[in-house]
This record gives C-alpha cells, structure tokens and sequence, in this order.
C-alpha cells in the first residue's frame, strides 16, 4: 500500500517528531504506552482507601464464601451436646449455640448462601431489568411506554411483600428465593439501564455505527451497553447490598433458606429464643451481615467514582 | 474529463423529507433532483437548516423515524432504489457503498473502544476476513490517513480532534465505499488543521476513485474540492451546475448574495453584504419562491408563482423566474 505524503501531512509527521523528542527529553521514564481504560479504574479505586478497605472486607467474605472448609474449624452441622451455649473463648471464637455447633464455623458457611443468593439474584435482576430496559430505551415509542407501564405496576408492590409473595407460591429453596429477590429489584436494574441508554444513543457515534451498517443488536450490545456499564455496575454493587439483606429477612421470617442450613438470616431467627442470655447467637451472624452490606456499599460508592472519567485527576 | 469509465451512478429524483412534530410539518427537503457520476464530488451549500445533512440522511435512510419520514421520490445507486430496500438489505449498503463522515469527530467515535478495533469492526461487518486480517487491513488504514499503526490499540480521547476525524475518515474508507458522504467535515477542526485533513480526504477519495457528496457551508471548500455545486435554500435546490457556472457564471439572486457576504482578499471594502432577513420557517413555508422575502431582484410574478428549474445551457440549473421567462417557450 502506497503511502501517501502530501506536504501538510509530511509537515505534520515532522512535527509528531519533534513533540517526541521534546516530550523524551523532558522526562525520560515516562511510559508513553497508553493506559487502558481498566487499568485507569482501578488506578483511581485503590487510591481511595475507604473503598480498598470495602473492598479488601468484601473479597475477604467471598473468600469465606468460596472455602469455607478451609477456615472453619468444625462443619456448620457439627453438634456436640456436651458443650451447648459456650460463650465465645480460644475453641469457639464465636461461642456455641443451642446445639452445640460451633457459631463461627456456621457463620463462615453462611457466606456461601447469603452471599450466593445475593450475586445470582442480582444477576438474574441484572439480565432481565438490562434487556428490558435496553429495548424500551433503543426503541422507544409504543415499546418504551408498554415496558415502563409494567415497571411502574410491579415497583407498586413492596418489594419485600412481593418476595414474600413469590416464595409462598413457589415453595421455600434457596432457586426460588434467587428467583423471588430478583424479580422484586429488576425493575430498578431496567430504569437505570434505560436511562443510561437513553442518554448515549443521541450521541454521533451511534449514528455513526449505523452509517458504516451496524444492526441494531450490534448497536446496543457492543456500543451502547458497554457505554453504559459505569451506572450499571454502581447500581449492581449497591444492589448486592440490597439483595443480602432481601435474603437474610426472608430468611429470618422462614420464607427463605431452611435450617439447619446456615443462612445469616436463619441464624438471627433461630438464635432469637435465647437472646435475653446468649447474645452471641445472634449478634455475630448480625454482624457479619452488616460488614458484608457495608463493604459491598463502600466498594459501590468508590466504583461509581473510579469509573466517572470526569473526576480523572 | 474521465468520460469513458463516467456512468451515472447516483440518481436522486423528486426527494421529499418531512418531519411530522406536535407543531406541525417541518418540510426540510422539498422535491429535490440530482445525479452524481462515478468518481465525481458533489457539493451541496447552504445555510444552516436549508436542509442539506436531511438530504444526506435520506441517502443512506438514516433519516431519524418519528418524527423524520421520506414522504416521496427515489434515490437509485447503480439503478437500485434504495428507499424500495429492506431494512437489512440496506445495512448491506450502509458502509460498503455509501457511508458518512460526520461533523463533529469528537462524538462520532465510540469513547470506549480503541480506534483500530472501530476500524476493523467496519471491515468485519462487510468481508469475511479473520480477526487479524481486519487488524491488519485497519493498521493499513490508519497509516493511510497519516496516523502511525502503533496507535492501533489507543482510545479516542488520546487522540487530538484533526487525529480523530482522520480516524472517522479511515472508518468511512476501510470498505472502499463508492460513495462517501461528508456532512461538514472539517467545520469542528481550526483551520490549519482543515486543510490537512481536507487533503487527506481529497488524496484517498483519488486513490480510491470514490464519489463524493461533500456537505458544507465553505465555499472555500467548495471552490478547492467539487466537480458539482448543488445550491441549497429552505429545502430546495436553487441553483445546480459545474463548479465553472456556479462560481464563475452565477445566475441565482440568492447564490449571488452568498458570494457578495464572502470577504474578498482583492477588494478594499468596508462592511460585507449579508443577506436581508432568515430563512423562511420550514414549518410554513410560501407557496411563492421561497427566497422572495430576502431577494433583491424580486419581481411582482414572484409572488404568484413557485418558480421551476430551468436549463439556461449545459445543465446549469436555476429555480428563479427571471431566466424562467427566456425558456418559457421551451418548458
């Protein structure tokens, strides 16, 4: 291919050069290979430490999550009768509940479906909300009104009574109690995706993308969604937070994950009976349920700054 | 010039574009003809709003649906109508035989993609070539257009505004397009930076021999890039012919008051002559030539009539009633 040296583009590639050089000269270690835009991110995320501190508690708890074995030092449906209600000391850290299992052990198995529950509820919200909001938003017309109408009846409902609702129907395990927090949150999922979207596909690139022959699910899937991603993924962070708690109260009021399994929420329901006198039954699964909302909020708030370009220092 | 390998190649006739608002019918493009041959640059001027990027989303049927709908006419590339194609035959057309430069280089490329995946997403979409290949051919590309192919892998906002149109142009040339559209090209660049980019525009369109329909409201650039000269008023062609009649035999009221506002580096003038008075209100437009309210050749006639275009000799076209009367025997 022949290249092409017009006097202005010649004038043009000389003076590249000598930027360059200036530019080499001024500061010799300065990595001129660009920066991708993740990296940016996280560049910008770990220099704020509440959000590392979020972020480091909640990798801790997916962590616990994903090898309990491997921290716990008794299985969560260890009972030892001869040491019922033990308060916390060097054995039981946590102490011991009302038959005689090991509290920390169970919290720390706890994770896995509180935690579980929460991601795959959020993900689920996350697909159905996402597609819908993204066909009302590039459509528009008659789709946008049909599909914001129905989220506006079901944001209606309270969402936990909605939950309530959909497990009592469905039957109390852990795919319907996914399925039954999912269904309460997508609607928020949707409204943000829409109006993210909505917001990016008056800009010229889009037009752009359909004047060299894109499709329109090209369109949403590769320019506008990913555009979209920085208030998609605040809202999913946020909503994790939501999605435990969704969990945990289901739970406690027996609507979700059953005993002896160990759920968070479970806990605190079961533990509830013996409060007056062995507080640690309920104060640490509480505990633990708290730090995993608060770093999940933490970790949401410092992502939603990492990825707004516009705060780039 | 190039007669033998000349065919028409783009035909537009009787092009009527409306948007339909809660306040009425915007009539943006009214029954506007012409043809562009193989390998020729077209120019379409005007002010502001007199229609010119309608016209040139109506080519590519990009025109944005509600509230914009194309009420009439055919536009035929090689023959075909476009406007009788489906929506995915159209797709096909779209960036392999017309495509379009955008104004404005600064939005018109995706902030979070790198510009030579945006490159080869555009040759991936019309050949059946690998990964690499498209890699390859989009670094091709960019040295082209006289960007290094080391920046394959940089994002737009690395780039400076003359470095991104010059992206826009590697994107809108990757498929070897038969018709390039370009809607102000270099009107958001400063103007050291226009030129270059200009060149570069005029150097590929030659190496490629691809048409070009050049939207702008620089007659400077006109002067320096077209073969054609279409003149836009209020949705209408006004005046149509070779760069030579328009410029240098200029029949028009209203293309003679274009020129009259132009500076001119010869003459030792005080003040410019603008044009009296806006553009009518597309939205009601008279039924009498549109221009009257702001020509100053205005004759009683005019108000009756809307004029029609007349030949007045080689294909230079003029919508005005003052040269209606020496053809009319002829209409």
């Amino acid at each position: 291919m022949a290249k092409i040296s017009t006097p202005a583009i010649m004038a043009f590639q000389i003076n590249q050069e000598k930027r360059e050089r200036i530019f080499k000269k001024k500061n010799d270690s300065t990595d001129t290979v660009s920066v991708p835009l993740w990296l940016e991110s996280w560049r910008r995320l770990i220099r704020r430490p509440t959000a590392t501190l979020g972020m480091i508690i909640f990798l801790a708890l997916v962590l616990m999550a994903l090898f309990p074995s491997l921290i716990a030092p008794e299985g969560y449906d260890n009972q030892q009768y001869t040491k019922l209600f033990q308060p916390p000391n060097a054995q039981n850290i946590m102490g011991t509940d009302n038959l005689g299992r090991d509290v920390f052990s169970r919290v720390l198995y706890g994770a896995r479906y509180s935690m579980g529950v929460g991601f795959f509820a959020v993900i689920f919200a996350l697909l159905i909300g996402g597609t819908m909001g993204s066909i009302a938003a590039f459509y528009g017309g008659r789709a946008d009104s049909i599909i914001m109408r129905f989220l506006d009846i079901v944001l209606s409902i309270p969402s936990i009574l909605l939950a309530i609702a959909i497990t009592s129907i469905l039957g109390t395990n852990i795919v319907n109690l996914t399925i039954a927090i999912s269904i309460s949150s997508f609607p928020h999922y949707a409204r943000i995706v829409r109006a993210a979207i909505l917001s990016i596909k008056e800009l010229e690139f889009v037009e752009a993308a359909r004047a060299i022959g894109a499709s329109d699910t090209r369109i949403i899937f590769r320019h506008l969604l990913p555009n979209a991603m920085a208030p998609i993924i605040v809202q999913a962070t946020v909503g994790l937070g939501g999605a435990i708690l969704s969990c945990a109260a289901l739970s406690f009021i027996g609507l979700g994950i059953q005993p002896p399994l160990p759920e968070w929420g479970t806990m605190l329901s079961a533990g509830r009976e013996y409060i007056r006198e062995y507080w640690w039954l309920v104060v640490f699964p509480g505990m633990f349920i708290m730090l995993a909302i608060f770093s999940v909020n933490l970790f949401g708030d410092g992502l939603r700054d990492a990825l707004d370009p516009r705060l780039k220092q | 010039m190039r007669t033998n390998e000349t065919t028409k190649f783009l035909e537009v006739k009787n092009l009527v574009i409306h948007y339909e608002t809660d306040n009425g019918v915007v009539e943006a493009v009214n029954n506007i003809s012409f043809k562009m041959n193989r390998g020729e640059t077209l120019s379409l001027v005007g002010e502001t709003g007199a229609g010119k990027t309608t016209t040139a989303l109506g080519l590519l049927n990009l025109v944005p649906n509600p509230p914009g709908r194309i009420i009439d006419g055919e536009i035929l590339l090689n023959g075909e109508n476009l406007l009788k194609m489906s929506p995915h035959q159209m797709q096909k057309i779209r960036g392999s035989k017309i495509t379009m430069i955008f104004q404005d280089p600064m939005t018109s490329l995706n902030p979070i993609e790198t510009v030579g995946d945006q490159i080869s997403e555009v040759i991936r979409l019309h050949n059946k070539v690998s990964r690499a290949e498209a890699a390859q051919l989009a670094c091709d590309m960019l040295e082209k257009v006289g960007i290094p192919a080391e920046r394959y892998g940089d994002y737009p906002h690395q780039f400076s505004g003359g470095m991104k149109q010059r992206v826009v142009i590697a994107i809108a040339l990757a498929c070897d397009p038969e018709l390039l559209i370009s809607d102000e090209p270099t009107s958001a660049l400063d103007v050291t930076i226009q030129a270059q980019v200009l060149d570069t525009m005029w150097q590929l369109k030659k190496e490629l021999k691809t048409s070009m329909l050049m939207i702008t409201h620089d007659l400077g650039v006109v002067a320096e890039t077209s073969d054609n000269v279409a003149v836009m008023y209020a949705g209408e062609i006004v005046e149509y012919g070779t760069l030579r009649q328009v410029f240098k035999d200029t029949k028009h009221p209203y293309t003679q008051a274009l020129f009259d506002s132009l500076p001119d580096i010869n003459k030792n003038v005080q003040r410019l002559i603008p044009i009296k008075g806006l553009t009518p209100d597309p939205s009601s437009l008279p039924n009498y030539c549109s221009f009257y309210d702001r020509c100053k050749k205005r004759m009683e006639e005019c108000k009756k009539t809307d004029p029609a275009s007349v030949d007045v000799g080689d294909g230079h076209l003029v919508k005005c009633l003052l040269f209606a009367s020496e053809r009319s025997s002829h209409e």
